[in-house]
């Protein structure tokens, strides 16, 4: 039984957005559903001034959140890694978006698509679904067939490695053996650094992502703080150096909708 | 079966091919479930960027549908950009152009159109542009393709056919410049100086150095990003950007980033120059035998010690020279990275000159490592047809002598063997009469400096005729008939075309409403003005008969025939090299017509001085001239307007003005934005998001975008994307072109950035 996991590595990446694309495209997901995400980070100042790229998207957590608050079992892990939800099942209550530490899931309750009236031939099934969530699956299809996920195959940076964690022989085991990766902590997920990026500014680790999860949606309800299409949500982990992400250069969606369209 | 639980159940499903029956309720969260029971892999290439060669197409084809794109392995380019995939978004707005459409109400309103039949609209272009050369003469019709690239040559075939000799491209401010620099350096001859141009990248053992010069790939170009990356990871390559902006080529690259003031560039290629002379580091054995004018090029470099440079480039002196350094210990081959930036200033071709002779000044030319020149060019021309499809040696030289660009830039007109007009003074062409007609393909009038000009001039003209995807109100307001055009996947013609790796590109799903494919539209208007036989008639079959023709005449022994490459497809057939790689060609009289040693410039040799721009009046020294407008050249200026514009650079999501439609797209950069750094931002007391105002010399009005406060820019300078209708920020730059290659100065002059 292969465990799946994928490493990010940003020294190669350039940001692109193939892999928020091509998923779109891949699936016909609804405006605003991005299983793949991309924003820069920036940090320090003229004349030493960096920039850098971050894609995230569903970490599949070892023990995930979302899994435990399903009222349903609507939502899964797979054995071998990827995160699933059961559409038939998933009533939509959105617990599941609530609990996720990583923003990674959509409830889906706006029934568009991407032309107002008009639904492309990528979107017909997709359009179907109404008031359930999505995510990420890491294309649990096209990997259990042999293939990798359709953001790694395309990205024209090819800085996605994907592949089988407990075989000694997989590109993403090489990977590891000789790049300096970053685990985030009890997920499937592995990052590389650039030499002088903050670990701060790619996903914590699971633990630590609960954590500032929990304070932050206190704050959130508290002073009811939404991000705004174009503007970043708060990075998940404290000391950022330079929150990022801007009006030009990334998009964090609303990850949190309760039904009723209350956002 | 009885312990089959679901989850092992979908597993064997999967394996056993995705899923071909069944429709578990998982597998429709993993797999789309149109599933593979009556669909199809079909091939075609993307043409979203505008580049050659093109990304390759493996698209899921169902009842005519395209559903998904994958990669398509077996085929250079494989991977695909955030553009890429959303062709197949592209195919589906529903806002495209389906119709022939005439206008009904007078040109510069918001255009009213009535539908007409192809016929109608073919016999009407005819009628006008025949009654036109009747009257004034063919070379009064101007034909001009803007982006996608891919008709240039079936209108060049159009146009020559036709008489005239105005084929124009949007390459008047894009990439013919930097080829225009190579044939000053090398010569005329066309083959030398593109693959010059476009360069092959560095060698990962055998490159010294590259100097990536004001060229981010990861967005211009992120079909070649993997490979240079992966030279880089695998290689000894020492690499230096000079750039003013923080890029992820910057980033990911530099062991060196030189982070310049905008419009300097010539000045710290004529220092690294220098530093190489003085230090005998250059190839002295090359320059000896090959060089012309090297005396006289030295001692312009002599006059660029770091310090000095420094001083003009707005770095710090030791970065200078930590970067000469590298240079003079290294020495050659390097390789020189660059792109269409260069030409973009008021002395653009003399920098780009001076930063291309660090080439031959290393001994890099057509060396391995180096920058090398195609072997064994067939006449395939830059745009996927032939120089015979074309027409354009055949017919050319009797028209030539018509051209209206030659009075304005005859540097441009004389180093051009293809047609290719310089457009940029389009509202003097139109003012004295000497254009009265025009046939856009893919045309666009913000791709200029005073966009309203331009508009003016096709408003101007007695007859203009636009073919697109969609009804663009800043050009189509200003043109009398709207043909609709078919899409990449809905097109046959031209080829996919890899230096000698050829593959067919057939229509996958067929053309939506009406639309016709552009090399279609040439042969029917082709035949319609009178030129049946030269059209094979035009219809249906055109795209055929067109890669017949520019098959047969591409210069091959024996050409592969279209039936042939079908029957690979879509795979594709390399066209075999006679004698394999060769190198220093330039000493095996394979550069010049004559069969002899040498360059076919007019001394022959590497022109350090260029007798070309001597014969012309020009100063023959790649001198380093300030910006026209800048902080130092005009300091009284520059206290009103004391940021350096900055714009013309790519985005990732957005090729041009293409692709704002695009929801998959748009959702990334939705407005119009300007980028300035944080302590410009802070002296302004401006803030992220807020909306601002730019003005400038030329538009004290100005345009309006939001502010993105960002360390891609260095202070001093604003970086503002083109292409918004609603925020033209080629409104603010002013007309002072090059007078070399008459490019419009899109990366210097000043502005000021204020609350909106």
């Amino acid at each position: 039984m292969p465990r799946f996991g994928m490493l990010i590595d940003l020294e190669r990446c350039i940001g692109c957005y193939s892999c928020v694309v091509s998923c779109k495209q891949y699936y016909g997901t609804r405006p605003g559903v991005d299983y793949n995400r991309l924003g820069y980070v920036e940090w320090g100042e003229y004349p030493d001034a960096h920039q850098r790229y971050v894609s995230r998207m569903c970490n599949h957590c070892d023990d995930p959140p979302c899994v435990a608050v399903c009222p349903h079992d609507a939502t899964y892990k797979t054995d071998e890694g990827p995160v699933l939800v059961d559409y038939e099942v998933c009533d939509g209550c959105g617990a599941c978006a609530r609990a996720c530490p990583y923003q990674q899931r959509y409830l889906v309750t706006d029934d568009v698509t991407s032309f107002e009236k008009t639904v492309m031939p990528g979107e017909e099934e997709s359009s179907q679904r109404l008031d359930i969530v999505e995510k990420c699956t890491l294309c649990y299809g096209r990997i259990t067939a042999g293939e990798q996920p359709v953001c790694s195959s395309l990205c024209p940076g090819q800085c996605r490695i994907f592949g089988d964690l407990d075989d000694p022989e997989s590109t993403i085991t090489a990977y590891l053996d000789t790049h300096d990766a970053t685990h985030l902590d009890l997920t499937s997920m592995y990052y590389v650094l650039p030499a002088g990026m903050s670990r701060s500014l790619v996903p914590a680790g699971l633990m630590d992502a609960v954590r500032a999860h929990a304070l932050g949606n206190e704050e959130q309800e508290a002073h009811g703080v939404k991000a705004q299409p174009g503007i970043p949500l708060a990075p998940v982990a404290a000391g950022a150096l330079v929150a990022a992400a801007a009006v030009g250069g990334g998009v964090w969606y609303r990850t949190h909708k309760t039904k009723g369209g209350v956002e | 079966m009885a312990q089959l639980t679901r989850r092992r159940f979908l597993q064997m499903l999967t394996a056993a091919g995705a899923g071909a029956a069944a429709s578990g309720t998982v597998l429709r969260a993993a797999l789309p479930a149109f599933g593979d029971e009556a669909g199809a892999y079909r091939y075609s290439h993307c043409i979203m960027c505008n580049h050659g060669p093109h990304c390759g197409i493996k698209a899921w084809v169902k009842d005519d549908k395209v559903y998904r794109l994958e990669r398509r392995d077996r085929y250079n380019n494989n991977l695909l950009c955030a553009k890429g995939v959303s062709s197949a978004q592209d195919l589906y707005d529903p806002t495209r152009v389906l119709y022939p459409q005439r206008r009904t109400n007078p040109k510069g309103q918001r255009s009213q159109w009535e539908r007409v039949g192809w016929d109608e609209a073919l016999a009407e272009i005819a009628a006008r542009f025949n009654a036109i050369k009747d009257e004034y003469g063919a070379e009064k019709v101007l034909f001009m393709t803007g982006d996608p690239k891919e008709p240039r040559s079936a209108l060049q075939r159009l146009a020559f056919t036709f008489g005239s000799p105005h084929m124009g491209t949007e390459s008047s401010t894009c990439f013919k410049a930097t080829e225009l620099t190579w044939k000053l350096i090398l010569g005329p001859e066309w083959h030398t100086a593109t693959s010059l141009s476009v360069g092959q990248g560095p060698h990962p053992e055998k490159t010294k150095v590259c100097i990536i010069w004001g060229n981010n790939p990861g967005w211009s170009a992120p079909f070649s990003y993997d490979k240079m990356k992966t030279t880089q990871e695998k290689g000894s390559v020492r690499y230096i950007v000079v750039d003013p902006r923080v890029t992820p080529t910057t980033q990911n690259f530099a062991d060196i980033h030189l982070q310049i003031r905008p419009g300097t560039d010539g000045a710290l290629a004529l220092c690294f120059a220098n530093e190489l002379i003085a230090n005998d580091a250059y190839d002295r054995e090359f320059i000896e035998k090959w060089a012309h004018g090297f005396a006289e090029y030295a001692q312009l470099c002599a006059q660029y010690p770091p310090e000095r440079t420094a001083e003009i480039c707005g770095v710090p002196v030791e970065l200078v020279r930590e970067a000469a350094e590298l240079l003079v210990t290294l020495k050659g081959p390097i390789t020189c990275k660059s792109a269409s930036a260069f030409p973009h200033h008021s002395n653009g071709v003399n920098n780009y000159r001076a930063i291309m002779l660090l080439v031959p000044l290393t001994g890099s030319l057509d060396v391995p490592g180096g920058h090398t020149i195609e072997d064994e060019p067939l006449d395939f021309d830059e745009w996927w047809g032939s120089f015979g499809f074309a027409r354009s040696r055949e017919l050319l030289p009797t028209l030539d002598h018509l051209r209206v660009d030659r009075a304005y830039f005859p540097v441009w007109a004389y180093t051009d063997q293809q047609g290719s007009t310089q457009l940029n003074m389009l509202p003097e062409y139109v003012k004295d009469g000497q254009l009265r007609a025009c046939l856009m393909m893919g045309g666009n009038t913000m791709m200029w400096p005073q966009s309203h000009l331009y508009q003016e001039a096709f408003k101007a003209m007695d007859f203009v005729v636009a073919c697109d995807f969609r009804d663009n109100p800043w050009t189509h307001d200003y043109v009398d008939m709207l043909l609709p055009v078919a899409m990449s996947f809905e097109r046959s013609a031209p080829l996919t075309i890899f230096g000698r790796k050829l593959f067919l590109r057939e229509a996958i799903v067929p053309p939506a409403g009406e639309a016709r494919s552009d090399y279609r539209i040439c042969c029917d208007l082709g035949c319609a003005l009178g030129f049946t036989e030269e059209f094979w008639g035009g219809g249906a079959l055109a795209d055929e008969n067109c890669l017949r023709e520019i098959l047969r005449t591409c210069g091959a022994e024996n050409p592969p025939t279209l039936e042939e490459l079908r029957a690979l497809s879509p795979d594709g057939y390399e066209i075999p090299l006679k004698n394999g790689p060769q190198s220093k060609k330039y000493e095996l009289g394979l550069l010049r017509a004559d069969g002899q040693p040498g360059f076919s410039s007019p001394t022959g040799k590497v022109e350090f001085s260029s007798e070309i721009l001597r014969s012309h009046g020009f100063d023959p020294l790649p001198s380093y001239v300030e910006p026209l407008q800048s902080p130092v050249a005009t300091p009284e200026l520059a206290t009103r307007f004391p940021l350096v514009l900055n714009t013309g650079s790519r985005v990732p999501f957005y090729t041009h003005s293409k692709e704002r439609d695009l929801p998959w797209l748009n959702q990334f950069m939705p407005e119009p934005v300007v980028r300035l750094n944080r302590i410009d931002a802070q002296a302004r007391g401006l803030e992220e998001g807020q909306m601002v105002r730019i003005n400038s010399p030329v538009n004290a009005v100005g345009i309006v975008a939001k502010l993105e406060v960002t360390n891609i820019v260095r202070p001093g300078m604003i970086d503002m994307f083109h292409g918004w209708h609603q925020a033209n920020v080629n409104e603010l730059v002013s007309r002072d072109f090059d007078p070399i290659s008459g490019f419009p100065p899109f990366k210097e002059g000043l502005c000021e950035v204020m609350p909106a």
